[in-house]
């Protein structure tokens, strides 16, 4: 099984939603989580890439895809693909975006303006906003996978 | 309408005819929140699957994601080709489909398309021999 998170854009949200995936006792330290993550960020993806993160400890590959506002058409094409090339293992997607507010939403505003202090500082008080129902959803969702 | 002169089921030497048109496979009849999923169409002579797929607005998106598994999967690029067929639809298609999908004037929206695509026709065979070309190159 292979889990794609996906949102709009890839943003430090997804980034951290999958590490708590893998990693879930960091919610009590955002900032360094956050300040860990920025070391093993890449360049900003392009709209669409599927990008291999990392694998969980059941050797479930975990993947990143910003799909802009296409979701279903994104989503219905990869399990498309995925039926056409006889793949074995199936997708089990994780949507981000009900967790992107307002604060996320300008903060990428920000920094695409290179307002990059300002866009952080939204940035963290809007996942600091979510992260309780992150934490609780990634809960139910751990459950889901595991049985 | 490409598919279906690639796998034979339009001529490549004349017009077809509006009946001809209207009973292929999918005409007309994919809903717009099926959009995205890639559809069997048919084999061509060379044991090519052909499958045809609506990507709305989002084809760069789309492609992306489908070169970016195909990487992750350890799955060259070659054994897709890839073929845009929107850009041979006139004016007439593009009323036609609007009449007939989003407002619901199905019969003279119909209409408009079939005379559209028959217009077009020759674009459409040009874009298939040219497919076929390269494949069989390839």
């Amino acid at each position: 099984m292979d889990i794609v998170f996906h949102a709009t854009r890839i943003t430090e949200l997804a980034y951290l939603v999958a590490y708590l995936y893998l990693k879930p006792e960091v919610v009590d330290n955002l900032e360094q989580t956050l300040a860990e993550i920025a070391l093993f960020r890449t360049a900003p993806l392009e709209k669409g890439t599927l990008y291999l993160l990392n694998q969980d400890r059941d050797h479930n590959r975990l993947f990143l895809l910003g799909r802009g506002k296409s979701k279903e058409i994104v989503i219905q094409a990869l399990q498309g693909y995925s039926r056409i090339f006889g793949r074995k293992k199936g997708f089990i997607f994780f949507d981000l975006s009900q967790y992107e507010n307002s604060q996320i939403r300008y903060s990428q505003i920000l920094k695409a303006l290179n307002l990059k202090q300002i866009a952080h500082f939204l940035m963290l008080q809007g996942i600091k906003k979510e992260l309780k129902k992150i934490s609780y959803d990634l809960k139910a969702f751990r459950n889901t996978i595991t049985g | 309408m490409s598919a279906a002169i690639h796998t034979n089921l339009l001529p490549q030497d004349r017009v077809p005819e509006q009946s001809e048109i209207l009973n292929l496979p999918y005409y007309d009849k994919i809903r717009s929140q099926e959009i995205g999923i890639p559809l069997y169409f048919g084999q061509d002579e060379d044991n090519n699957l052909v499958y045809i797929q609506g990507m709305g607005r989002a084809d760069k998106i789309v492609i992306n994601t489908l070169y970016s598994y195909l990487a992750n999967e350890g799955i060259s690029r070659e054994q897709v080709y890839l073929q845009e067929s929107l850009h041979n639809a006139n004016l007439l298609v593009r009323i036609g489909g609007f009449l007939s999908r989003r407002l619901g004037f199905v019969f003279p929206g119909r209409w408009l398309t079939v005379y559209g695509l028959q217009l077009a026709y020759p674009k459409f065979v040009a874009v298939v021999q040219k497919v076929k070309k390269e494949l069989t190159i390839a």
